[in-house]
């Protein structure tokens, strides 16, 4: 039963401080991306290790600060680290899944260990050799890449009105497993769906896809980026 | 549980096998009924949940072995019923699948059928609920739906008999016939053509006798389980980089992984088919699909639900109650009499005979008041919230508060069903996917009151002290569950998944799924719960026979006396209901009997309505019984019982106190 309540696991705690404080920088970059908020409480259940110890060392190096709700906001050179690791991994991946043929999956978990110490210069590198992608497997954007820009016009599933038209545009899902499961249900990237109900309270979103309708748990509907179809 | 690598097992010997596949809620389930009769088995993979049904039919002097898949909307290697699905098929292929499709959602049932002809297999077609698709101004031409796909289409309304021996005519006839591929874009077919040729080159033996293009297909989408054993082989390895290679290639042209281009080709391909066969007339909106979006509307939808369950409850009671009292008149003028005087023969009137009664006579009594009334005409109502598709509008509006629990909308009806008996609703929570979810689940389920420990509410606090005691300590019940799931879900690592879940408009539930559904659960019920009940009650009788039970008395009495404000009898009634829970009361009043006189039957006689109301609340909160302690401990391990069980004990034993000092002082 305490192994139940236990909450951080030992390999985890051993990770090099500098390790740790990245991996938080990312974990927030990426809940902003999908459009979400962390309590230090939230982060603590994204993670393998306690992040406590390591908020107030960020947060003395103008990386972190919290905003008067509680949550966990990068400041603006926080967010740079932040997308420079994003950048790195994803690049990693990349290189992972297109030159050495590795599976999603893998790509992921190996980018994982890597994003924290590769140079500068092997990110260039990479970046070149790769022809300069604008997404990762997954279809995330790379940060600082061509394709940047274009995300500004996008809506997340979970803020679109009822009855409304939309194309999905990016799913921010990190496991390959989630995408290629909404694949055989039809949700992907360029199909056109009719958002039919937002149930209230934090409930799911019920979308139609021809004459399918899912319902969809808001957290995984806030990870479905659209681009609304305006009459 | 049996593994099902040999049909011939189930089936004895067979002229042909057919297997039927198809999304759930297609009436899969109505024509599986139809065509086999009760005569079903079950069996389930080693280490895999979800089931496979076999049954047989016999048509036009053959005899039809019929392998019921489970519901799937692909077949991939990424979910159980999908796995399950795929390698039934795989390793014992079927003479013929029979793929039913909803008729009025073609384009979407297409895709699972489009996986089959890229599997190879022999297929027929039985497009299924033609007359509810006809109420929605939907018609299908199977004439020019056949053609496209170049497999029979055959036209059913399973739930009435129609076309059903049609299908087995087309099967007959089909056996063995080799479908025909779907046709994808050029790019598609040009990378299947090239991988199955390395296949073909490579001389390995495809895994279960697959066809070379229906390998490539299954590599370029990456499936990891075809993946794995392809690369065990040899020149596996060259095939996996060549699959890789071509998959990049068309990845840098269209800017999505083969994995994804796939799906995207078959739904296009699905959607084209569809159109092209269907044709849409205008109609107006049926009732049953205003009905459903009413019952999804926040403002019409949650007085529906409040509603629904409120009735729900008080026709289990009410015809619970009646069906209860019936029975236990037959049992008493039938069955007791001569089962008394049986086993006074037998093993005379002394101890040994005395504590027999307990088990065969008031055991067996006992068990089967609660089971047949309550837990049976439980499952049945269950059974119809499903098939018609509320419980989906349920899991729907729940969503929200159930995600607060740290489970998603539709583990709902696993606490639903822990309302029946505990047992089979803790077995129903395998079905989610993270033992995070489990634990939660399945001690969620254990807080739910089940119908044996709602009838020491109803009977000792609600009859004693009034409905508002018995309504107090449900809501009391129902508040410690919200709070320890919101406890739990902060506590337990890692995240739970999200709701993903196909909504349909309400249909008329079918009599034979209803009737199996139930009997389903209640199978738990009756041989998983009841022989351990039963066991409980020899074991009662024997520490009552023997005057051991009375032992316990001084150890309790700080917990019971001290802090519950309990009689000692009491305390002991709590520890003894573990092995028979509804007995609780029943055994209160024996034990009082012995120690106070006949007058102790009325339990006011000895005990303040304000204790009456504390120790069914205890009763309700604390581990139900053996019978779920020995389910959690197979499911989720003995330690994660004993925690569980520990968690319950001591909230029941704090909260039982509380409401003591509460309830004295008038707070």
């Amino acid at each position: 039963m305490f192994k139940l309540f236990s909450r951080h696991s030992p390999r985890a705690n051993a990770a090099p401080r500098d390790e740790a404080q990245e991996m938080i920088l990312l974990t927030l970059e990426r809940a902003s991306e999908n459009g979400r908020t962390l309590s230090p409480d939230d982060l603590a259940r994204e993670l393998s290790f306690p992040p406590a110890p390591h908020l107030q060392s960020l947060i003395s190096q103008s990386l972190l600060r919290v905003d008067t709700s509680g949550a966990l906001a990068l400041t603006d050179s926080g967010r740079d680290r932040a997308l420079a690791l994003l950048r790195r991994h994803r690049l990693v991946e990349r290189h992972f899944t297109d030159v050495l043929g590795l599976d999603w999956a893998r790509a992921h978990e190996e980018a994982d260990k890597l994003e924290h110490v590769v140079s500068a210069e092997a990110e260039q590198a990479l970046a070149e050799q790769l022809g300069n992608p604008d997404t990762c497997p997954h279809g995330n954007p790379i940060p600082r890449a061509r394709a940047d820009s274009a995300r500004a016009a996008l809506t997340s599933l979970a803020d679109c009105a009822p009855c409304s038209g939309a194309i999905i545009a990016r799913i921010g899902l990190e496991t390959p497993d989630g995408l290629r499961h909404l694949a055989t249900l039809g949700l992907l990237p360029e199909v056109e769906i009719v958002v039919e109900n937002q149930a209230p309270f934090g409930g799911p979103v019920m979308v139609r896809v021809g004459r399918a309708h899912y319902a969809l748990g808001r957290d995984l509907a806030a990870r479905i980026w659209v681009r609304e179809i305006r009459d | 549980m049996s593994s099902c690598h040999t049909p011939t097992q189930h089936f004895g010997q067979t002229d042909l096998t057919i297997a039927l596949a198809g999304n759930p809620n297609v009436g899969k389930s109505s024509l599986f009924n139809r065509l086999t009769g009760a005569n079903v088995e079950t069996a389930n993979y080693p280490g895999k949940t979800v089931a496979l049904n076999f049954g047989v039919t016999h048509f036009d002097g053959k005899r039809i072995g019929v392998v019921d898949l489970p519901g799937a909307y692909a077949l991939g290697a990424q979910s159980e019923d999908q796995w399950v699905a795929r390698q039934a098929v795989l390793e014992d292929p079927p003479d013929a699948v029979v793929a039913i499709a909803d008729a009025t959602n073609l384009e979407r049932n297409l895709y699972l059928i489009l996986q089959f002809l890229d599997l190879g297999l022999p297929l027929v077609v039985a497009v299924n609920l033609i007359d509810e698709a006809a109420r929605t101004g939907v018609e299908i031409d199977a004439a020019r739906l056949s053609r496209s796909l170049h497999v029979p289409v055959v036209p059913t309304i399973a739930t009435r008999g129609k076309g059903v021996d049609q299908v087995l005519a087309t099967v007959e006839h089909l056996a063995c016939h080799q479908s025909t591929a779907p046709a994808y874009d050029s790019e598609i077919q040009a990378a299947v053509d090239a991988l199955a040729r390395t296949i073909r080159a490579a001389n390995i033996e495809p895994p279960y006798g697959l066809a070379p293009r229906a390998l490539a297909i299954l590599l370029l989408e990456e499936d990891a389980w075809l993946a794995r054993s392809v690369e065990q082989m040899p020149g596996g390895a060259a095939i996996l980089a060549r699959a890789r290679e071509l998959s990049a290639a068309i990845e840098t042209r269209v800017g999505e992984p083969l994995s994804l281009h796939l799906p995207r080709a078959r739904h296009e391909l699905a959607r084209a088919v569809a159109r092209d066969a269907q044709i849409q007339h205008v109609t107006r909106e049926p009732l049953s699909v205003k009905l459903w979006r009413w019952s999804i509307q926040p403002l019409t939808g949650v007085p529906t639900l409040i509603a629904v369950l409120v009735a729900l409850f008080a026709f289990l009671f009410s015809a619970g109650g009646m069906l209860a009292e019936s029975f236990a008149g037959f049992w008493e003028t039938f069955i007791s009499p001569p089962m008394q005087a049986l086993i006074a023969s037998v093993l005379g009137n002394g101890a040994l005979g005395k504590i027999a009664l307990w088990g065969l006579d008031a055991g067996i009594e006992a068990a089967l008041e609660i089971g047949i009334p309550y837990v049976l005409l439980f499952y049945a109502v269950l059974a119809i919230l499903e098939d018609s598709g509320y419980m989906n509008s349920i899991a729907f509006l729940l969503d929200a508060l159930m995600r607060r629990l740290g489970l998603h909308g539709r583990a709902v009806i696993m606490l639903l069903a822990g309302a029946g008996c505990n047992v089979p609703a803790i077995m129903g929570t395998r079905v989610l996917t993270t033992r995070r979810e489990r634990i939660i689940a399945s001690t969620l389920v254990v807080l739910t009151p089940c119908s044996a420990r709602i009838a020491v509410i109803a009977g000792g606090a609600a009859f004693f002290a009034g409905w508002q005691s018995g309504a107090a300590i449900l809501l009391a019940a129902l508040a410690l569950l919200i709070a320890a799931g919101i406890g739990l879900n902060y506590l337990l690592r890692g995240r739970s998944d999200d709701l993903v879940m196909e909504m349909f408009p309400f249909r008329v539930p079918t009599p034979s799924v209803i009737a199996r559904k139930t009997w389903y659960r209640f199978k738990e019920f009756l041989f998983m719960a009841l022989p351990i009940v039963l066991v409980g009650s020899f074991a009662m009788g024997a520490l009552y026979e023997t005057g051991l039970v009375w032992l316990l008395s001084a150890p309790l009495a700080p917990i019971v006396e001290g802090w519950l404000g309990l009689p000692p009898i009491a305390g002991l009634t709590l520890i003894f209901a573990t092995l028979r829970k509804e007995l609780a009361l029943q055994f209160l009043v024996t034990l009082a009997i012995a120690q106070y006189g006949a007058s102790a039957n009325d339990l006011l006689s000895f005990m303040t309505p304000h204790q009456l109301f504390v120790y069914a609340l205890v009763n309700t909160v604390y581990i139900p019984c053996i019978a779920t302690f020995a389910v959690l401990s197979k499911e989720l391990g003995t330690r994660t019982a004993l925690g569980i069980a520990a968690f319950t004990i001591t909230l029941a034993v704090a909260v039982g106190g509380v409401a003591r000092y509460v309830l004295a002082y008038g707070i």
